[in-house]
């Protein structure tokens, strides 16, 4: 980002060095991005929650909102201007500070991720030396957010599903830790940047299906990521038939609406960084991006600008479709018990994790020996992937014609 | 700006730091820890170690002071179970001591200090505070220490599970 | 930049112990907890227990006496991986982060005859409070290894470090048998003001680091040599004056040197008796080991006013201070295993005497060797001391109380031979002639006239002839007061503990009578004493 503003007040015919206002500037678009994340944050939170309530409405058969603006798109507006005009209530046993102070612990430990999020080849705020170790910490904010909601508001249901989320996101904090270590220890950097540019554009080059343990460790890491967003089917700090609400019982307004933009905003997190470390991110197929040769940077003109936006667009397809899997998740699968939670985490998500890394270590070894095994075990598994998508798909269909449903984008919307 | 943020950052940890000291109530003296280890993480980075800084937060922000709310969420004391507030000779002479020591150290440190192997040489170091540069320092120079910590934590572990267990 | 196989043989003692407390940490995982009930029959302690106190008693544990052999194997290789080395130049290892030199390998070779020795202790004592677990001896080895490194460590990294992996394997050895208070009490103050000590010592540290740039030793002598001929940056004399105080506050709390004594007392009443033994002998070896390692190594620049000078002042006083209280506080004590832990204070003072005297570079030689032939002789009289303890101490150990001097009366006549080596190990511990303990203080003092503290050393002889009075006082009561209790009788299962008292008492006698072939071990290896 300095080296993009260095340039552009060197447009404007001052050098950065020695300009008196280029700390200011700094300052300037510093605030700028960050209103323009914030911002994309929240709108895509919104969208979400607009998404998420029709995706449940096709899933159970409902209908879902369908009132306001074409297929109900404008309900998330509605319902924002809703929560912000709410009375914020502060109960008077709690604790008053914490209390007000802990969504917004939430918000930023939520926004500071998408410092180093990248959205295409070009469009990332920092690229970072550590950036994948500095999205991990900035996740931990949002657990004392939890923590800090659920002490405050002298609640037990509070309390209990603080305890619970805080149980549950440090102990899936270390298989999600580890499954991310997977494609750092592959591409041998942490920068988000890095990791794209060590893969490439087409399936058999990304790094989910750079050899068993990497495959494994991408479902170890959804499930792990699941589980730190506190969604379905691991939502036990909010269960509603037993803790009312979990940690945000207390809250209402605007208060209230920041746990779930925070809860919707983190879906777009958890696909963009599994998209990131896993599916390639931004490659954009024939214009491959290593470290060694920049095809993109290569192309002139409006073809950049055409590259720039394709690079774009498919890292939002890519992250947008595990949002889609997030959701369908939700609405299909029960929620499991605590111990079975823990359970899940501790006896197999974690020593799988380990031996996973330690897999790949080995297997790093081994490919460094006999290259050509690489070629065959990314071959062999974007194979076997593929297989499965297609089985899945024409499963999928006789289904639906089995029970004669059909996609009916009339009479619901 | 690197002067400004520095001070914000320094304010910062010393305020909070004394919040934790002076506060009666476990769970802020907690969340000013938090708060703390933040502003020192803001300081590793303004000295280019942004490994450590963010490790800083990670470890201790993220996990470490978490599992400490946790317990004291636990335990749950009340406000009269912090029993008075005393001030006896015993704490005067501790703070009075802590004052002249801070103030010695204090005044030795504003006197310009040159050190004996320039920092400054550091920074020109490729990757300063980097994933490579400290795993460079990590595995190689500090190896012995390193390994220690591994057997420290292994310790650690062992006697929480002696003192946690039943009866012996 | 990187290191080598010979590294690691320079650790060797350390690297020993580690591995065998994960051999017998693993052991436990491989035990059956079916077989035990049926074969183990009631201990002697099992049968009083039931009829005094009835405590809480699994009779389903599986058989894991072979544990305290592994872990005496374990030291007894220990020990030999310091003997052997002995002779060696001294070398640097690790880049300086340690140094495998004649003195850290005493210390070690102390430290493992210590931790050998304590394992028969423990042995008995165990097996008869039915308490033996595979965390024990695995503690005591990781703790023993920390002492072992601590003693060779030339980093304050390394230094910190292996203070920790010691201390917290002794905060759990204090609280392992959790019958009443009193052990949780004594763990939790040791650990508080441990935590706390250890605070004050990375305070230290860091003052150094921010005056010299470096957490190596020698880098650190060369920060203060720059300071001294005042070419040096400027506020790092300051700096590093504050540094060395702190450090040498920080192990004042572990040597238990007087202004930061608070802890022993409780501590060393709390803990089990063999474990007593082992951190008088240990803690205090590792902790002098490496406090004269900082303090000489360091800080040793003669020409500097901060140096020699400067600390000798803060040693001299903390070593007068130690020796008056320690001794003026143990003569009202009442129980035993008190009045030892206060003597132990007061032996930190003499010890103190020694690191003064290494202030002064022409009396540095013989100090050290006082300070190690000291360290060896406390060591195995007060394992001794505390062996015959624990085996008085069990039945109260049972119920959670302390001892009391009543309960020796009349030993003399139940267990002469017990009696003999308690009194053996008194007159040691009070300095009188045929014992290792006259021979250790009469090196230490000669090396403090040697360095010019001669009203010092006086003031040491002084205290020391106070010291008689308790000491004796244990005597008396074991051979002249009749016996007053028909119960205080030691329990059985005395084999090992006699294998232990009989070579402690061996030991003392031997560098008592012959201290001159002890001195030239000590003396081959203190010659290279490391920079």
């Amino acid at each position: 980002m300095q080296a993009f503003l260095d340039s552009l007040i060197r447009g404007w015919g001052h050098d950065p060095q020695t300009w008196v206002w280029t700390q200011l500037i700094y300052v300037a678009f510093m605030g700028l991005f960050s209103f323009a994340v914030i911002n994309f944050a929240a709108v895509t939170a919104g969208i979400f929650s607009w998404a998420e309530r029709r995706v449940a409405g096709r899933m159970q058969s409902r209908v879902g909102p369908n009132r306001a603006g074409p297929g109900g798109f404008y309900q998330w507006i509605a319902d924002a201007v809703k929560l912000l005009t709410k009375e914020d209530l502060v109960p008077t046993e709690a604790d008053q500070f914490l209390f007000r102070i802990a969504p917004y612990f939430m918000m930023v430990g939520f926004a500071c991720v998408f410092v180093a999020l990248p959205f295409s080849h070009r469009l990332v705020i920092a690229e970072m030396n550590v950036g994948v170790f500095y999205i991990i910490a900035v996740t931990a904010l949002i657990v004392v957010g939890i923590i800090m909601s659920g002490w405050s508001s002298n609640s037990k249901w509070s309390l209990f599903g603080a305890i619970r989320s805080a149980a549950q996101i440090i102990s899936y904090e270390i298989p999600a830790g580890m499954a991310l270590m997977i494609p750092v220890l592959l591409s041998g950097t942490l920068s988000t940047q890095g990791i794209i540019r060590a893969q490439g554009p087409w399936p058999w080059e990304w790094y989910i299906f750079h050899d068993p343990a990497s495959f494994a460790a991408f479902f170890i890491y959804f499930i792990s990521a699941l589980a730190e967003g506190n969604r379905t089917p691991f939502d036990l700090p909010e269960a509603e038939s037993e803790l009312v609400s979990g940690y945000n019982t207390e809250y209402s307004g605007m208060r209230f609406s920041y746990f779930f933009l925070v809860e919707w905003g983190n879906m777009w997190v958890m696909s963009a960084l599994a998209t990131t470390m896993f599916l390639g991110g931004w490659q954009v197929p024939f214009l491959p991006v290593t470290d060694a040769a920049d095809k993109i940077a290569m192309l002139s003109g409006g073809w950049t600008v055409l590259a720039e936006l394709a690079s774009i667009a498919i890292f939002t397809f890519k992250t947008l479709f595990f949002v889609f899997i997030v959701m369908w998740l939700r609405w299909t699968l029960p929620r499991i018990r605590v111990d079975q939670m823990m359970n899940m985490c501790w006896k197999y998500l974690v020593p799988v994790s380990f031996a996973a890394v330690l897999f790949v270590a080995g297997w790093m070894l081994v490919i460094h020996a006999v290259p050509a095994l690489d070629w065959i075990m990314r071959i062999v598994l974007t194979a076997g992937g593929a297989i499965t998508l297609v089985m899945f798909w024409l499963r999928t269909l006789q289904n639906i014609k089995d029970t004669g449903d059909k996609f009916d984008f009339t009479s619901n919307w | 700006m690197e002067a400004v943020l520095f001070y914000i950052f320094a304010i910062g940890v010393v305020v909070a730091g004394a919040q934790v000291v002076l506060r009666r109530n476990p769970i802020y003296g907690a969340v000013s820890l938090v708060a703390c280890f933040f502003f020192l993480a803001g300081i590793y980075v303004l000295l280019s170690a942004h490994l450590i800084a963010i490790l800083q937060v990670m470890v201790y922000a993220g996990a470490v002071m978490v599992l400490f709310v946790f317990v004291i969420m636990l335990l749950n004391l009340k406000e009269e179970e912090l029993g008075e507030m005393h001030v006896t000779t015993m704490k005067g002479i501790g703070l009075a001591a802590v004052l002249v020591l801070v103030g010695f150290i204090a005044w030795k440190a504003l006197t310009p200090v040159q050190f004996a192997r320039d920092m400054a040489v550091n920074e020109q170091i490729h990757g300063f505070g980097g994933v490579k540069a400290v795993g460079n320092v990590l595995y190689r120079s500090s190896v012995l220490p390193f390994e220690v910590t591994s057997l420290l934590l292994l310790v650690a572990v062992v006697s929480a599970v002696v003192i946690a267990k039943g009866k012996i | 930049m990187t290191f080598n196989a010979n590294d690691l043989l320079g650790v060797l003692p350390a690297i020993i112990l580690s591995i065998g407390a994960l051999l017998l940490l693993m052991s436990e995982v491989f035990l059956s907890t079916t077989r035990a009930a049926a074969q183990a029959p009631a201990s002697p302690g099992e049968r009083v227990a039931q009829t005094a106190t009835a405590p809480e008693i699994s009779s389903t544990q599986p058989d894991r006496r072979y544990q305290a052999w592994l872990a005496a194997g374990v030291a007894a290789l220990g020990l030999w991986a310091a003997l052997s080395q002995l002779g060696d130049p001294a070398i640097s290892l690790f880049n300086g982060a340690a140094m495998s030199d004649g003195f850290g390998r005493v210390v070690a070779a102390t430290v493992c005859g210590a931790l050998l020795i304590s394992c028969f202790v423990a042995f008995g004592y165990l097996e008869w409070l039915r308490a033996t677990r595979g965390e024990f001896y695995a503690l005591t080895l990781f703790s023993a290894a920390g002492m072992c490194l601590l003693a060779q460590a030339t980093d304050l990294i390394v230094i910190f470090v292996s203070l920790e992996v010691m201390s917290l394997a002794l905060y759990a050895l204090c609280a392992y048998l959790r019958r009443g208070k009193r052990p949780a009490e004594a763990a939790f103050k040791y650990f508080i003001l441990g935590s706390f000590a250890s605070a004050i010592f990375l305070y230290g540290a860091a003052l150094g680091f921010g005056a010299t740039g470096s957490t190596r030793l020698a880098d650190i002598a060369a920060g203060v040599r720059l300071a001294a001929t005042g070419g040096g940056p400027g506020g790092s004399a300051g700096l590093l004056f504050a540094s060395v105080a702190l450090l040498t506050a920080g192990f004042a709390f572990k040597v238990a040197a007087v202004p930061f004594h608070m802890w022993v007392p409780d501590v060393y009443d709390g803990a089990p008796a063999p474990v007593t033994g082992f951190m008088a002998a240990g803690v205090k070896a590792a902790a002098f080991a490496v406090l004269v390692r900082i303090l000489v190594s360091g800080f040793g620049d003669p020409s500097s006013s901060i140096g020699p000078h400067g600390w000798q002042q803060i040693i001299v006083w903390l070593a007068a201070l130690t020796m008056f209280f320690g001794n003026l506080l143990a003569v009202p004590q009442r129980s035993v295993k008190r009045m030892l832990a206060y003597s132990s204070i007061a032996h930190a003072g003499y010890l103190l005497v020694a690191v003064a005297a290494m202030g002064n570079a022409p009396s540095r030689p013989d100090a050290t060797q006082g300070l190690l032939f000291y360290l060896a002789s406390y060591g195995a009289t007060v394992i001794g001391a505390f062996g015959v303890v624990a085996l008085i101490e069990r039945k109260f150990a049972l119920a959670g109380t302390g001892d009391d001097l009543s309960s020796w009366a009349g030993l003399s006549e139940r267990h002469p031979a017990l009696a003999a080596a308690m009194s053996l190990f008194m007159l040691s511990l009070a300095g009188v002639p045929p014992t290792a303990g006259f021979m250790a203080k009469l090196t230490v003092f000669r090396s403090a006239i040697e360095a010019g503290l001669a009203p010092l050393a006086i003031f040491g002889v002084l205290t020391s002839v106070a010291g008689l009075y308790y000491y004796l006082r244990v005597v008396v009561y074991v051979y002249m007061v009749p016996e007053g209790r028909a119960d205080s009788v030691p329990g059985g299962r005395v084999l090992s503990a006699s294998i232990a008292l009989a070579s402690c008492a061996l030991i003392v006698l031997w560098m008592g009578i012959m201290p001159g072939s002890f001195s030239a071990m000590i003396q081959s290896a203190s010659g290279s004493f490391g920079r």
